[in-house]
């Protein structure tokens, strides 16, 4: 019996020591497969990131360029959160890299600093990729074409059209041109924001510890949330050549400085922390619940607008200082130039960049549209806003048409980004709490962040 | 004869050891590789690439002197949440297991009431506490209560002190578990000595002092030593509510700031094995100072009846 036990042990061991070695099945990335003719197929592996409608999509995509081009595409799914670059750096770490994925906005740099990203400039020169938009295609410092974003999402100004009404105020527009300035948007926010006895802030009496409605909610104030602001105020974090460092300028601190003042001034905005994970929620949960009468968040939103209930939600440009600017972000796709099929994997990325792909995604407004045409030709245009209300139709246009009314993120051009950032994490919170000025907080920690501007390398 | 029973006794250890096999190797694989790892990776600079150089104690000095080091700070609000925390779970618990311990209807109810939160995942226990700490606007209960009886509301999740009070409030909210082991040592107590007692017209207190602590202490400090241990490595409240330390760090705990280094920024994974060794570091020596504090595994009845034999014995 003993016997016959040990036996059994050391078969179990055995077996789960071979569970432990490389399965050199799986190995299946970048070969070549034989189909059953016994002819030689080029196969390609996709990483993306997706859940419900998206992947659907991305299926039926990758489905449709098989039958089209008989490559085989071996896509994979991953959630869409931080475990999809730690799966690629173990696929890297394993000699192991797909030939074409989604990258994070701030990863794209890394990986080019690694040398391990094609350059698609041929696709875009020859005409293969038509024109995307300036805000969405992603340059290496050197000036490769590293990818195009995906998606342009855009940073929009959504309100309660009831509440405005209700207060007798004009809606905000919807065209950049007329953007408001931001004195016009301190007062209606004042106007908008109404403590528990029903007075407004503009009124004598108004209880700025007990309010009931907000005024102005922004979803977090992380990253381009709050960086638009300092565009708009005629700063930024860097120039758009990526030269010149701006974060630290006087026009940078005065742009954040009067979104700290609409919480701790004015009375008029919620506390908001440089993080994600603590954003007020979606329009859903801040206009559609009625303690905000506008709330500033990314285009993705729009996809949101047709479950709210009871409440009429509208959308428009945001407000002004210096310039009237949104700012976008919207994660691109990259190759691998350590592809064995390097030119199929170009082909591939051709097709999956093209809108049309998407349409259904776009026609919601949770992605809108990376390539130019989709704002200017009419047909285009009607092929994917239909759906969504006029005044967000509008303002998207008007910014995606209005020269210099994007800026564009920076993780997507600076390399030293993800570290700057990482330092300025350790303080901005001191005056977005309003513990202190942003001039004093900047003190603190711009003097690091320029040196490890002037590194110019992600390490 | 003696040959066979030391063959047999081979064997027989050999069937034990293979036996034990399966946890020997899991142990070696798992934890003592991994463990001596990092303890080589804590000496080393690892690029994105993977490639690893010797850089000596420079890991260690940047974490204790470089200024930019966020390290003593994560470890400041780690000790001030896990020793703050460690009394108040123990307090809580222990008075909690005490009530329920007495004789009442609904007894077996509120018990089952009081350990219903420890079987939810710590994530949604987190979104569930930050959906109603909330501002009111947002719909947070408690503000809205607030606001409705006229009190100032609070925000709980931005205030870099009040998002202390939202922390140990999950962590009482689950501590079902802890709360189920007193109340299982609680029958322990030997009840002719509880009632003894009361023959002799000793108090509640001193009942409670004299008889029910020595005995259930050993477990009291065992609870407390592990629930210091889980608070030194609280992670998923803090990823949950803002994943970077908001508000201003202060929930920058060590595990996430090893995470941090170690997982989401480049070039930082020998930095992170220093950091983890150091807070290993740290919490051997805080387990050995609680440890010494109280000669607490050992029941204060023993060492009386021990010293009873010895009276006896003379």
């Amino acid at each position: 019996m003993k016997k016959v036990l040990a036996i059994v042990m050391i078969l179990t061991m055995l077996v789960s020591l071979t569970g432990c070695g490389k399965d050199k099945s799986v190995e299946t990335n970048s070969n070549s497969k034989n189909t059953e003719s016994g002819k030689k197929t080029v196969e390609l592996n996709f990483l993306y990131w997706a859940d419900g409608v998206q992947k659907t999509l991305v299926e039926n995509a990758c489905k449709e360029y098989e039958k089209q081009t008989g490559v085989h595409i071996k896509a994979e799914a991953l959630p869409a959160d931080e475990t999809f670059d730690s799966y690629i750096q173990t696929r890297m770490a394993s000699n192991n890299l797909p030939d074409v994925s989604y990258m994070g906005e701030g990863d794209m740099m890394k990986y080019n600093e690694m040398g391990i990203l094609a350059d698609i400039d041929d696709l875009l020169s020859s005409g293969k990729i038509p024109k995307k938009l300036d805000a969405v295609t992603i340059k290496s410092p050197e000036g490769k074409t590293l990818g195009v974003g995906l998606s342009n999402q855009l940073v929009l100004l959504y309100y309660n059209k009831d509440m405005f009404d209700a207060a007798g105020i004009e809606y905000p527009p919807t065209k950049v041109e007329d953007a408001w300035t931001w004195d016009q948007f301190v007062e209606v926010a004042k106007k908008l924001t109404v403590d528990v006895n029903g007075k407004n802030a503009t009124e004598d009496g108004f209880a700025p510890d007990k309010i009931q409605t907000y005024g102005i909610g922004f979803n977090c104030l992380c990253a381009f949330h709050q960086f638009w602001a300092m565009n708009a105020n005629g700063g930024g974090v860097v120039s758009p050549d990526g030269k010149n460092f701006l974060w630290d300028t006087n026009e940078s601190i005065e742009g954040l400085q009067n979104m700290v003042d609409l919480v701790y001034k004015y009375h008029v905005a919620s506390p908001s922390l440089y993080t994600f994970n603590s954003a007020i929620g979606s329009v859903d949960a801040t206009i559609g619940s009625g303690g905000y009468a506008m709330y500033t968040n990314g285009s993705w939103d729009l996809a949101n607008l047709s479950a709210i209930d009871g409440v009429n939600v509208g959308v428009g440009v945001l407000p002004k200082m210096k310039n009237a600017v949104t700012m976008n972000c919207g994660a691109p796709m990259a190759i691998y130039n350590t592809s064995k099929h390097l030119k199929e994997a170009k082909d591939f990325y051709a097709y999956m960049v093209d809108p049309a792909k998407n349409l259904d995604l776009l026609k919601t407004g949770a992605w809108l549209p990376n390539e130019a045409g989709y704002y200017t030709d009419q047909a285009l245009i009607d092929s994917w806003t239909t759906n969504l209300p006029k005044d967000a139709k509008e303002t998207i246009i008007s910014y995606s048409t209005t020269d210099g009314a994007i800026a564009q993120w920076p993780a997507y051009f600076v390399p030293a980004y993800n570290k700057m950032n990482t330092e300025y994490t350790k303080f901005i919170d001191k005056a977005l709490s309003g513990e202190m000025s942003v001039k004093e907080a900047f003190d603190l920690c711009m003097p690091t962040i320029k040196t490890l501007f002037e590194s110019g390398t992600v390490e | 004869m003696i040959m066979r029973r030391r063959i047999r006794k081979y064997r027989e250890a050999l069937t034990g050891y293979l036996f034990a096999l399966p946890a020997i190797l899991g142990f070696l694989v798992l934890t003592l590789y991994p463990m001596l790892a990092s303890l080589k990776y804590s000496f080393q600079k690892i690029d994105a690439m993977g490639t690893k150089k010797f850089i000596g104690f420079d890991n260690y000095r940047y974490i204790l002197f470089d200024k930019s080091s966020e390290f003593i700070k994560s470890l400041q609000v780690t000790l001030f949440y896990t020793i703050i925390n460690v009394i108040l779970v123990v307090l809580y618990c222990l008075i909690i297991a005490l009530l329920l311990n007495r004789n009442f209807r609904g007894r077996n109810l509120l018990r089952a009431i009081y350990y219903l939160p420890c079987v939810i995942p710590m994530l949604s226990t987190t979104i569930l506490w930050k959906l109603m700490m909330q501002n009111q606007a947002q719909g947070g209960l408690i503000n809205q209560l607030l606001l409705y009886m006229n009190k100032t509301p609070k925000e709980w999740l931005t205030d870099k002190y009040l998002i202390f009070v939202v922390l140990f409030a999950m962590s009482i909210w689950t501590c079902g578990g802890t709360i189920v082991v007193f109340l299982a040592t609680l029958q322990d107590v030997p009840r002719e000595l509880l009632e003894a007692a009361r023959v002799d017209g000793a108090n509640a207190w001193y009942q409670f002092k004299e008889i029910t602590y020595q005995t259930i202490k050993p477990v009291l400090y065992f609870q407390g030593i592990m629930c210091m241990v889980t608070s030194i490595q609280i992670f998923t409240q803090s990823v949950a509510l803002s994943a970077n330390g908001a508000p201003d760090r202060m929930t920058y705990f060590i595990n996430v700031m090893i995470y941090q280094h170690s997982f989401k920024d480049v070039g930082l994974r020998g930095l992170a094995s220093a950091e983890a060794w150091a807070v290993f570091l740290v919490t051997l020596i805080l387990t050995f100072i609680v440890f010494r504090m109280s000669g607490m595994f050992r029941k204060e009845e023993i060492k009386k009846s021990r010293r009873g034999r010895h009276e006896a014995n003379n």
